[in-house]
């Protein structure tokens, strides 16, 4: 089957499909390498990160770890809480017990730090939409190929129906080339989805696994910086 | 539009490009003839189960026969003698009417029964084509057998003129239309003896 010819001769309908098919196929592998090379460049700034996050036992350890705070999701988030952490201590500072009698500083203190909770859980929100950037196009690529696909076929075989009429025969070599013609749309179509789907899946599951594991550390991170605040003068 | 999108659309060509090879390195389908068969207009040929060719009183006889109607069933034998006077006479009209105008009498080598009709309509339309008849039209009527064998190959060979007409104009035409034929297609495969023999009545027609 020489795939050329194929495209030359069939129908203006089946051509601009097939073109429009290839774009997306173009398209969805595109966004696969991109999303592969995204994913590889997070998973190992994370890894360097978290080697060294390991290390540092104390809150202002975690300031000056320069660039590691910025390149990767978990640096972010990590500098989110901080930057939270200290605002809120900056406040326990101005609001002590003597100028505030009737609330009791530790229950008040309690209530804020979920601040730093809700600040990093922000970026972690921002983070992973960073990550699902695309993934919509490409479940749109998935849904639509297929679909596309089977236009072109009825397409097709509605032309060969046509012809049917037109030449008054239903001799085989009359209708088997719409027949082929519009068999082949399909045929693209599924070679676009199908892979598609496939890198929507694997992408989609990364994405749900890495949010998985930001909020463990985010769990961890304000377990730290909870108690630090509410103990430590 | 960023680096991806080229390495994809490189990567969407070069696998295209790879395909394109693939595809002119396959052979051919090597091309086939097609024979057009249309089963409805062409009366089925008359077939017979002798071992060996007729004799010429036989010949005469089955020139006598009626022509065939279209569900007429392929084996028949020779009928009493007065109904086939009346048939002549039917054929005759029929004839007059315009219906084709060769008549195969067809005989296998070891007498078993030829059922191909759709291979015998090949045959038929073939010399059909090959047949000018000069007498076309004209109130003239005219008879001439031709027989001729034909190999598994579909090969013919063995033409000769077993019947004249009396017309050697006309006896020509018909020798050179099964010449002019060559080659048919190979005999069915189901089809067990070495070789079919035809003896083609030529038959003017108004």
């Amino acid at each position: 089957m020489n795939i050329f010819r194929t495209f030359l001769e069939s129908s203006i309908a089946a051509q601009i499909i097939m073109a429009l098919l290839a774009i997306f196929s173009i398209w969805s592998w595109a966004i696969f390498l991109k999303k592969l090379f995204d994913f590889s460049k997070v998973k190992k700034m994370s890894k360097r990160f978290m080697s060294t996050y390991r290390f540092h036992q104390h809150t202002k350890e975690l300031e000056n770890m320069g660039p590691l705070l910025n390149d990767n999701p978990y640096g972010r988030i990590l500098r989110n809480g901080v930057e939270e952490f200290k605002r809120l201590k900056v406040g326990k500072r101005l609001t002590a017990p003597e100028q505030n009698p009737q609330s009791s500083p530790g229950s008040v203190m309690e209530e804020l730090s979920d601040n730093i909770r809700l600040a990093m859980e922000r970026t972690k929100i921002s983070e992973l939409a960073e990550l699902e950037r695309s993934l919509p196009t490409l479940s749109t690529f998935v849904s639509v190929s297929p679909f596309l696909g089977l236009l072109g076929t009825v397409w097709g075989v509605m032309q060969a129906f046509l012809d049917i009429r037109l030449r008054g025969s239903a001799h085989i070599t009359i209708v088997a080339p719409g027949i082929s013609d519009a068999l082949i749309t399909t045929v693209y179509g599924l070679l676009v989805a199908i892979p598609a789907l496939i890198f929507y899946n694997i992408f989609r599951t990364r994405v749900n696994s890495y949010g998985a594991e930001l909020d463990q550390f985010i769990n961890e991170v304000f377990a730290r910086l909870r108690k630090e605040l509410l103990f430590q003068r | 539009m960023n680096r991806f999108h080229f390495i994809s659309a490189f990567v969407h060509v070069l696998l295209f490009s790879v395909l394109l090879i693939a595809s002119r390195s396959v052979k051919p389908i090597p091309k086939v003839e097609v024979y057009k068969v249309s089963i409805a207009p062409l009366p089925q040929p008359k077939i017979l189960n002798i071992e060996e060719p007729v004799q010429e009183e036989e010949i005469e006889k089955e020139k006598k026969k009626e022509i065939p109607k279209e569900k007429a069933p392929p084996k028949e034998k020779s009928s009493p003698v007065k109904t086939e006077k009346k048939k002549l006479e039917k054929s005759e009209k029929i004839i007059k009417k315009g219906l084709p105008d060769i008549k195969p009498k067809i005989y296998t080598g070891s007498g078993r029964g030829f059922t191909y009709s759709y291979y015998l309509n090949i045959l038929l339309n073939k010399i059909n084509k090959n047949w000018h008849n000069p007498y076309k039209g004209k109130d003239i009527v005219l008879n001439s057998t031709v027989y001729f064998e034909v190999d598994k190959k579909g090969k013919i060979y063995n033409v000769r003129l077993e019947e004249s007409s009396g017309d050697n104009m006309y006896n020509e035409t018909t020798i050179r239309a099964v010449t002019l034929a060559k080659k048919l297609p190979p005999l069915p495969k189901e089809f067990a003896d070495d070789y079919l023999k035809v003896h083609l009545e030529f038959l003017t027609a108004q």
